[in-house]
């Protein structure tokens, strides 16, 4: 027969079940907002991390002359109508200190209709070979081939967003007098980008050739997207860029990754402002309710000093009793969140103002560990005080308190 | 084996003091049944807590088993408790969502940091059987009457074999029949096992039980 501290003290904690709910809770209310916190502002910095190698490539380069509306391409989605020649591809790519390009071409604004939504389109093609922009946002990696797009989230829709998972799910839009089958949505950027249309390369060019009225030349690109090779700087890069080509100039890439940063700061401030508040108001709730445990118990803790048992040993297990009541709490309110976080993450994505690329699922176990640990630790550590408090005063005056 | 020398205690400080116990000299030998007695707010609870090492006296000295219970830290005081000292108080106190055999285990999970042995298993339920309970080992406290917790509660005192039992007012809140049955059981083991046992009680019919009456 084994009579441990534990055991004495998970027994206690059913003794009054309306109180060990309330703890439990408060416990689960606690690691879920911590893990929503964490989990949440993670994701975003993944998203940023994208971002920055999305749009945000190292370097831009642009026909010459472009230079008021560079800003409006990156950010606002606004096209422009500037060219130049996709010779200008391969001579970037060939500069020093280039790792890799992917170039873009703005086709034409489409007009009309997407997945229900109605609105002006900005069409934008890309090499699927070449490209490293939009794949950081896709919500599922899935290879863009001739006759599909990709659309942005905003004309991808509320119905899409909800329906874009299932096998079955098909959509197309016709443009230009052409059906093409939407092969997939982009993350939420809240940039020109969630209105936009990419399609490959290759088709905007047949697009073209059968529409005069597009006015886009057969050998035309409107921008090259470059990433720079380790060891080399921005600007080095830059200035051999412009020393090799004329007729182009070439911008600095993470306006958008700071665009996006410092529109996330007050977010971050509230978010970890917000689990500060929770957690300190999880020590007030455990630190009352302690309380209320240790002055019931006031007498019975007389009684086991008169038993043998010593001040630290008493100590221990009202410790266990804490562990048990935030151990069993965390692990419900971790579990409520990640269903939460599972089973609602593709309308989470849509929802939140920002983008949201999830981590793997090895991230997750290290933020639930993590956050296990720390609500064990806060909730034992808003127990000893009561408990200490107790213990001062001698077994005496304990075992004749409310005689 | 407990002897009480010129004890004092004193309650409160300036106009507020109040002395309870005033130089009082006592001697208990191993094996005697002792029973104390006095109006309510006489001290019989503060002794009693003085001889269980529960109360550092305001003067005089308290020998248990030639021991000096004075400047001993708190874990040789702890020991001494549960090695020597056995207590029933008049609340039973027992756990109560722990079944009785493990309420009777409590004291060794306190002292040893858990009750373990089948020997200790085994103690318990004799002691269940000693107090009239037996079979209900795996029962909870609530369904026993206030007399059956209270016999739960010796059972609990005695499982560390200790020397002297203190029992405060043991029949308090209970009718007389099941006062006189616990009296009964205390006095058997006072006889059969040399226990030696203090009981304060303001009971009159109680004290004429004890071989020897300390009037305070």
């Amino acid at each position: 027969m084994i009579l441990s501290l534990q055991r004495v003290a998970w027994r206690n904690l059913q003794r009054n079940k309306l109180r060990a709910t309330l703890l439990i809770l408060s416990v689960a209310l606690m690691t879920a907002t911590l893990f929503s916190a964490y989990y949440y502002l993670h994701s975003i910095e993944r998203s940023l991390d994208a971002g920055a190698s999305r749009m945000g490539a190292d370097l831009i380069v642009v026909p010459e002359g472009l230079e008021g509306s560079v800003e409006n391409l990156l950010l606002s989605g606004i096209p422009t109508e500037a060219r130049m020649s996709a010779n200008v591809v391969e001579q970037v790519a060939h500069t020093e200190g280039v790792s890799q390009v992917a170039p873009q071409l703005y086709l034409k604004t489409y007009s009309g209709e997407c997945c229900n939504v109605y609105g002006d389109f900005p069409i934008i093609a890309v090499d699927p070979d070449l490209d490293f922009t939009i794949g950081a946002f896709l919500l599922e990696d899935r290879p863009l081939e001739r006759g599909q797009v990709i659309i942005g989230s905003y004309i991808g829709s509320w119905d899409a967003y909800g329906m874009a998972y299932q096998p079955h799910w098909s959509e197309s839009v016709r443009l230009l007098g052409e059906d093409f089958r939407i092969r997939h949505l982009l993350h939420r950027t809240n940039l020109g980008v969630d209105k936009s249309i990419f399609m490959t390369i290759d088709d905007a060019r047949r697009l073209a050739e059968s529409h005069p009225k597009v006015n886009v030349g057969a050998e035309e690109i409107s921008v090259v997207m470059v990433k720079i090779s380790p060891g080399f700087t921005h600007e080095e890069v830059a200035l051999a860029i412009k020393a090799n080509l004329a007729g182009v100039d070439v911008f600095m890439g993470n306006k958008l990754a700071y665009y996006v940063e410092n529109q996330l700061g007050p977010i971050k401030m509230l978010l970890y402002g917000g689990a500060i508040l929770v957690l300190l108001m999880t020590v007030i709730q455990v630190l009352a309710i302690f309380s209320a445990i240790v002055h019931e118990r006031r007498r019975e803790i007389g009684y086991m000093q008169a038993m043998g048992a010593t001040k630290g040993r008493i100590i221990v297990l009202f410790l266990w009793e804490a562990f048990w009541a935030s151990l069993l709490g965390s692990l419900i309110g971790l579990l409520a969140i990640l269903v939460l976080w599972v089973d609602m993450r593709h309308v989470l994505q849509n929802l939140m103002p920002i983008p949201i690329k999830f981590p793997w699922y090895g991230d997750g176990i290290i933020v639930s560990v993590a956050v296990i640990v720390l609500a064990i630790f806060v909730t034992l550590s808003a127990m000893i005080a009561p408990v200490w408090w107790s213990m001062r005063r001698d077994p005496y005056q304990t075992v004749r308190d409310g005689e | 084996m407990l002897e009480v020398r010129q004890v004092s205690q004193i309650y409160g400080k300036k106009e507020r003091r109040r002395h309870v116990l005033d130089r009082l000299d006592l001697q208990i030998e191993a094996g005697e049944f002792v029973a104390v007695t006095g109006p309510s707010g006489c001290g019989k609870t503060t002794l009693l807590c003085i001889l269980g090492a529960l109360l550092q006296p305001t003067s005089g000295e308290v020998w248990l088993d030639g021991q000096l219970i004075r400047g001993i830290n708190e874990a040789e005081l702890a020991d001494l408790r549960a090695q020597k000292i056995g207590f029933v108080f008049q609340f039973p106190a027992l756990l109560p969502t722990l079944t009785l055999l493990e309420n009777i285990l409590l004291p060794l999970t306190f002292s040893q940091g858990k009750g373990r042995s089948r020997e200790d298993g085994s103690r318990a339920i004799k002691l269940l059987e000693q107090v009239g309970l037996a079979g209900r080992e795996k029962d909870l406290p609530f369904t026993l009457s206030g007399g059956e917790q209270r016999r739960v509660a010796v059972a609990r005192a005695l499982i560390n074999r200790p020397q002297i039992l203190l029992a405060d007012e043991p029949t308090g809140a209970l009718d007389q029949g099941t006062g006189e049955r616990l009296i009964d059981l205390l006095e058997t083991l006072n006889e059969t096992e040399g226990l030696t046992l203090v009981l304060a009680t303001h009971d009159a019919l109680v004290a004429r039980r004890a071989r020897r009456e300390v009037k305070l």
